[in-house]
């Protein structure tokens, strides 16, 4: 694969290494590792039972793995999770809420416990609410919040002590297309004031266009994960050629093409990214074929997330 | 007052805000009163101890259903409940500190109960000062605080022990955990009372004699200590604290030292037999601590296999740290062995006193060198079984079935056997201290048998985890 892309100085604040996680008669997690950029959002994908809770709740500190490490911000958070838990959010699959109390009991007593100024307490409270759209709601009992505002709770809870990672486990499951948009919307919106989230699903759609980076989870391993840049992405144009045989200047061939963002060859396969129209399109396939490049077939190709991991977890 | 409960504990003031309502306080408040007013009007008030005594029944009765019945519910349920709604984590995200998320369970959960069981007491207290015998009420009252205090705390206590059990069940249940503290309770309530019956009576402990109740006050204060202690302890580890080892080995050593000190309690009893008494009774209160965490705290092949990594890479330190209750009490069992053989030999021919010699055996002898070691064997049986059932259980009671097996063995079989006239029979389900050395030999084959098919079962289950795990891995 080749990208056009210049290597960049990276701050990752995520360094997972060789992590191992055992439950009495299985092995949850495999001995993974990855690193998570400062300011992402990554996608947490796989299907149920890939690990994607057990991995979550190892990062968020909450178990402790067999082996391996976990550091965030630089801070080993399994020799030390409670200097993690100051700057780490955690909303759980389940939305853990004290149904009896209003949101402005719960976040009190959630801005209580993280040691939050007193005096500061009520308005950070009011300003996590009017963030998530229940400022109207701040002394309706959460019993009868509707479950778009209940998940909105949650979320408020495990941001109040405005922490630098979020991390949050199925966040929309059981939430209708509209919710899960405005959903998105506040992720990246939070992701605009600094936060560094990763959310974990196994609905992709909802996660295509605002994670910037994609690790894939199945029974326990990483079978991939890659950086993702949404906005270029959002732009670029991918087209999908088949060739008769392999050239030798095939690649020398599309590297002259300007506009080309990054291509992939797999044997008679070849995938090409490009920033352009419909106008330029045509140039890439007439550029390829006055150099002798034997096509015989050339489409666009409408790839997204969800068909991203369909095919690795075909494979 | 919800500002001054702000400054003290968010944990408390949650559970006020979720427990107390105006309606609650008033339909408690109008209850007690309604009561108070019928105890009065049907009292005949010419005799003010009568009158004082019924307020009294009053007030403990009142304060024994909301404290104890009811109260001790509310406790069990405030980890269980935090789990069920999955708030838990929530909570042990926030940097609140153990003592203050601690204190703020056992007096949070039940502040309503505590509210309730606040008037009743003081319906007593106030009663007990027109009675016919005010201090010895009065020191009832204030032990019944105690015994409060003592089964809220074990009761969380036990629910936090039980959290990694729970955490592999769909639904934490504590059912078992109210009954426990719930009878603990209620044992050391009636203990307590004892004390009311004006019948004056001695304990001699390590040879000083104490009064019933000075002696009963010492005992409540001595077990409600420890449970708030237990508390504080395992709510840090369920913080994520490190705890090492030296809270559960003070507090074995704290309950073998007053075990011990009951050995001078038969007035017969002379300086030989007083120490092997003693010491007995230090070794037996070690094996029962043993027994009780190794059916309380989790017994998974996970949890061994990390002790036996830390133990070969020489991480001693974090090797003692995160060794469970029940491994730490049998090897204070273990190194008390060569204690009791050495003292069985230098107080060689002591004549153990009547009550003692069903326990200790008749006569201190060369016989008693084995006693130990039998006890030993029967340890060794008992925990390879609890270890082979919860290795090849998945799901499901596997301490109850352990307790189950563990009353067939020393309830069932013993009570069939002793109905059958063979006198050998009985050594085979019990470590009888006499000088046949026929338990030794009848368990011995029953250890070997339970170890083989621990290693069979345990080699088993690692092959089956690896072969699932390397098709996951090559999925």
């Amino acid at each position: 694969m080749w990208d056009k892309k210049q290597p960049e100085t990276i701050n990752y604040i995520i360094e997972v290494k060789d992590l191992v996680y055992e439950y009495p008669d299985f092995r949850a997690l495999h001995g993974i590792s990855f690193k998570i950029k400062e300011g992402s959002i990554s996608a947490l994908v796989g299907p149920n039972g890939a690990g994607k809770t057990t991995l979550l709740k190892c990062l968020a500190a909450l178990y402790k793995p067999y082996s391996g490490s976990i550091k965030i911000d630089g801070i080993d958070v399994l020799k030390d999770p409670r200097k993690g838990h100051e700057f780490i959010g955690f909303q759980s699959d389940f939305f853990g809420l004290y149904y009896s109390l209003t949101p402005r009991q719960a976040l009190q007593y959630f801005a209580e416990a993280y040691n939050l100024p007193a005096d500061s307490i009520e308005t950070r409270i009011r300003d996590v609410l009017y963030k998530l759209g229940l400022s109207n709601k701040i002394d309706s009992k959460i019993l009868t919040l509707s479950r778009g505002m209940r998940q909105r709770m949650a979320i408020a809870q495990a941001i109040i002590h405005e922490p630098k990672v979020l991390l949050m486990d199925e966040p929309a499951s059981g939430l209708d297309p509209e919710k899960r948009s405005a959903l998105a919307q506040l992720f990246k919106e939070l992701n605009a004031q600094g936060m560094t989230i990763m959310v974990s699903s196994h609905i992709l759609s909802e996660l295509d266009d605002y994670a910037n980076h994609l690790i894939i989870l199945n029974n326990g391993n990483i079978i991939q994960g890659k950086e993702r840049d949404v906005e270029v992405e959002k732009d670029l144009i991918e087209v999908q050629m088949r060739l008769l045989a392999n050239t030798e200047n095939l690649e020398e061939a599309i590297k002259s093409i300007p506009f080309v963002r990054s291509y992939e060859i797999k044997e008679k396969l070849v995938n090409i990214k490009f920033q352009g129209d419909l106008n330029d399109q045509e140039n890439i396939l007439k550029t390829l074929v006055s150099k002798g490049i034997p096509i015989h077939a050339f489409y666009l190709r409408e790839t997204n997330l969800q068909e991203e991991y369909l095919e690795l977890i075909n494979k | 007052m919800k500002n001054i409960l702000a400054k003290i504990n968010p944990e408390i003031k949650k559970n006020y805000w979720l427990e107390v309502s105006t309606s609650r306080i008033l339909i408690v408040v109008v209850l007690i009163s309604l009561v108070a007013g019928i105890v009065i009007l049907s009292t005949d008030t010419k005799t003010s101890f009568r009158l004082a005594r019924n307020m009294q029944i009053l007030g403990m009765s009142g304060y024994v259903f909301f404290i104890l019945l009811w109260g001790l519910r509310n406790a069990s349920n405030a980890i269980s409940e935090e789990l069920n709604n999955r708030t838990w984590d929530f909570q042990r995200m926030t940097p609140v500190r153990p003592s203050t998320l601690a204190i703020g369970k056992l007096f949070g959960s039940t502040v309503f109960n505590w509210f309730g069981g606040g008037i009743c007491i003081l319906i007593y207290l106030i009663a007990s000062f027109f009675s016919e015998q005010v201090f010895i009420d009065l020191q009832y009252g204030v032990m019944m605080l105690f015994v409060g205090l003592f089964g809220h705390s074990i009761v969380i206590a036990l629910s936090l022990i039980g959290i990694e059990k729970f955490r592999n069940q769909r639904k934490a249940r504590t059912g078992l955990y109210y009954l426990i503290g719930l009878l603990a309770s209620l044992y050391l309530g009636y203990k307590a009372f004892e004390i009311t019956l004006a019948k004056v009576d001695y304990v001699n402990w390590f040879n000083i004699t104490f009064t019933q109740n000075t002696f009963a006050i010492i005992t409540i204060l001595f077990f409600a200590l420890w449970a708030v202690f237990a508390l504080y302890r395992n709510m840090r580890k369920e913080l994520q604290f490190i705890n090492g080892p030296w809270g559960w080995l003070a507090f074995v050593f704290s309950i073998m030292l007053f075990v011990a000190g009951f050995a001078s309690e038969t007035k017969e009893i002379n300086f030989s037999s007083y120490w092997i008494v003693g010491i007995y009774l230090a070794f037996f209160a070690a094996i029962i601590t043993t027994y009780i965490m190794a059916l309380l705290e989790p017994k998974e092949m996970v949890m061994f296999r990390q002790l036996i990594a830390l133990f070969k890479q020489k991480k001693f330190k974090q090797f003692f740290n995160k060794l469970p209750a029940w491994l730490l009490s049998l090897t204070v069992v273990l190194l008390f062995i060569p204690l009791l053989i050495v003292a069985s030999i230098i107080l060689n021919n002591t004549i153990i006193p009547g009550s003692w010699q069903r326990y200790v055996g008749e006569q201190i002898g060369i016989h008693s060198i084995i006693f130990p070691i039998t006890i030993l064997f029967f340890i060794v049986r008992d925990l390879a079984i609890m270890s082979i059932v919860n290795i090849t259980f998945k799901k499901g009671r596997k301490d109850f079935t352990v307790m189950v097996l563990l009353f067939i063995l020393y309830g069932v079989l013993p009570f069939f056997v002793n109905s059958i006239t063979n006198d050998a029979l009985p050594h085979m389900f019990l470590p009888i201290p006499d000088e046949t050395m026929l338990s030794i030999i009848l368990v011995t084959p029953q250890v070997i048998i339970a170890l083989i098919l621990l290693v069979v079962v345990w080699k088993n289950n690692r092959s089956k985890y690896d072969k699932i795990n390397e098709s996951i891995t090559s999925a």
